[in-house]
């Protein structure tokens, strides 16, 4: 079991060489990490403290999921916090099942600072944030998926309108982040793929080397 | 000699002509919005104007408008309410429906304001609030994206864990025109410019959120009175999947699919709590 996650570590590493950010309609900052091969994610957490977000012009978020990193039909499980111009903070769950349905619904925004989480539990998948469950889904809907891609980040809607959560002095937090290929625990996924795609945007690890810790901040203070 | 009879009806026209404008005009024969329709029927001949002006009060207070506010249509019609109801696929009852203009709404996030003219239903026998809801903006109308399917919202709903019942009461706190300025806020819907909103107040019991104890999930909000909105012809959610690496997803460079409509829910304190995107 090791041995198969220091493998995908590797190659995702590896992989990380090749990433030419050019994420043109949207901006990221964040951290992806890639499986090779089976057993896939089934779980995917972080916990996200939220900072300082400022919303130009569309909306802008802050999330954990997972997917199957294809850019024919893409497949995702996803979660976290949003906030869009002129509208209040919520949570949000959204997925795109494996015949392609797209579903996407919000609940209350609680406080700063929730470990963010989506997991396969029994036969559904559950969205959590801290330890209360505000969606529940059949796995059914995705159990033909390859799940081998875990994304943790911020998301710009608009860039550069819009910003990336946090300023140089009180970054965006990301703490924790993990992943669970199917039938093994959560751990720290080596946080390899760099994503770095938004004007004025920035991000980087901090911590421990396996404490799965990043953090985005906008140069625009 | 033969025209002489005639001068009498020419007066009662007369009188006709001056008395119609100060009595609202008759609101259109028919029509549909959600899963109700309506139609005139016989039985509105019988209703009294005090009966009507009781019912007009209620319409008022229930919107949030001044008691005084002039609707721009009324009549007592016949509605019938394809909402399922345990094994009743159709209910069919009596109502006023008036038109009001002059409902404000304004966005507490953005500071925003602006005024909507309802429709609102009142139950002809407990002058409860049916339903309130806009005319179709065929101006401002968004189509469904291409190639999305239309869903059932009773099924979404039923599917996202809301159990949806008729009111247990028609005492509801929060007014039609708080309701709709939170559907601003929470969603960034305008009232002023969306397709068509469609709301009731309706007893909800919710599964989610919850906590888990002792391996039972334990709802966390109360059940009671709530009020569905739907929103219908609006873009409510560009849908943005995530990046593919090490080469970002063609499905972003191009125009991105969008839902067209939303299922949001509000307490009875006009809280938004909990929603869901419909293509």
């Amino acid at each position: 079991m090791q041995k198969k996650l220091m493998a995908w570590l590797f190659s995702s590493v590896l992989l990380s060489v090749l990433i030419t950010p050019c994420f043109a309609a949207r901006g990221y900052e964040g951290y992806a990490d890639l499986l090779t091969e089976a057993p896939w994610f089934d779980g995917a957490k972080s916990t996200i403290d939220y900072q300082d977000t400022t919303v130009g012009k569309i909306g802008t978020a802050a999330w954990v999921g997972i997917d199957n990193n294809s850019a024919d039909g893409l497949k995702w499980i996803q979660g976290g916090w949003v906030k869009w111009k002129g509208q209040e903070p919520k949570i949000y769950w959204e997925y795109t099942d494996k015949n392609g349905d797209c579903a996407r619904g919000y609940d209350e925004a609680p406080g700063a600072s929730e470990t963010y989480a989506q997991k396969k539990k029994a036969d559904n998948v559950e969205w959590t944030h801290g330890d209360i469950v505000y969606k529940t889904v059949a796995w059914t809907k995705f159990d033909t998926v390859a799940f081998r891609k875990i994304q943790y980040g911020a998301e710009m809607l608009d860039p550069p309108d819009d910003h990336t959560p946090g300023k140089a002095a009180s970054k965006n937090n990301f703490a924790s982040s993990m992943g669970r290929p199917a039938g093994g625990v959560f751990a720290a996924t080596g946080l390899a793929h760099k994503l770095d795609s938004a004007a004025d945007g920035n991000v980087e690890k901090y911590g421990d080397a396996n404490s799965g810790n990043l953090r985005t901040w906008d140069s625009r203070n | 000699m033969n025209a002489h009879p005639y001068r009498h009806y020419w007066l009662g026209l007369a009188l006709i002509f001056l008395l119609l404008p100060a009595a609202a005009p008759a609101a259109s024969l028919g029509g549909q919005a959600g899963p109700l329709s309506w139609k005139t029927t016989p039985i509105a001949q019988r209703v009294t104007a005090a009966e009507t002006a009781t019912a007009l009060k209620k319409a008022t207070a229930y919107l949030g408008v001044p008691a005084d506010t002039k609707p721009l249509a009324q009549a007592f019609v016949q509605v019938a309410d394809t909402t399922p109801y345990g094994s009743v696929a159709r209910t069919i009852f009596y109502a006023w429906r008036f038109e009001i203009p002059g409902v404000p709404v304004s966005n507490r996030q953005t500071g925003k304001k602006e005024t909507v003219t309802m429709n609102i239903l009142i139950d002809g026998e407990n002058r409860g609030l049916v339903a309130a809801f806009t005319q179709k903006n065929t101006t401002d109308w968004t189509p469904r994206a291409p190639g999305m399917q239309a869903r059932d919202p009773l099924q979404q709903m039923a599917s996202d864990g809301w159990s949806v019942e008729s009111p247990r009461t028609t005492a509801v706190r929060a007014t039609v025109s708080q309701i709709l300025s939170s559907l601003w806020a929470a969603t960034g819907v305008n009232p002023q410019h969306a397709g068509q909103i469609f709301m009731r107040p309706r007893y909800v019991v919710l599964a989610l959120p919850a906590k888990r104890e002792g391996g039972r999930l334990t709802p966390l909000r109360r059940p009671g009175t709530y009020w569905v909105v739907r929103v219908t012809g609006t873009k409510t959610l560009t849908i943005a999947p995530p990046p593919v690496v090490p080469t970002p997803s063609p499905a972003r460079q191009s125009a991105a699919p969008y839902m067209s409509g939303l299922i949001a829910l509000f307490n009875d304190s006009g809280q938004s709590v909990r929603g869901i995107y419909l293509p």
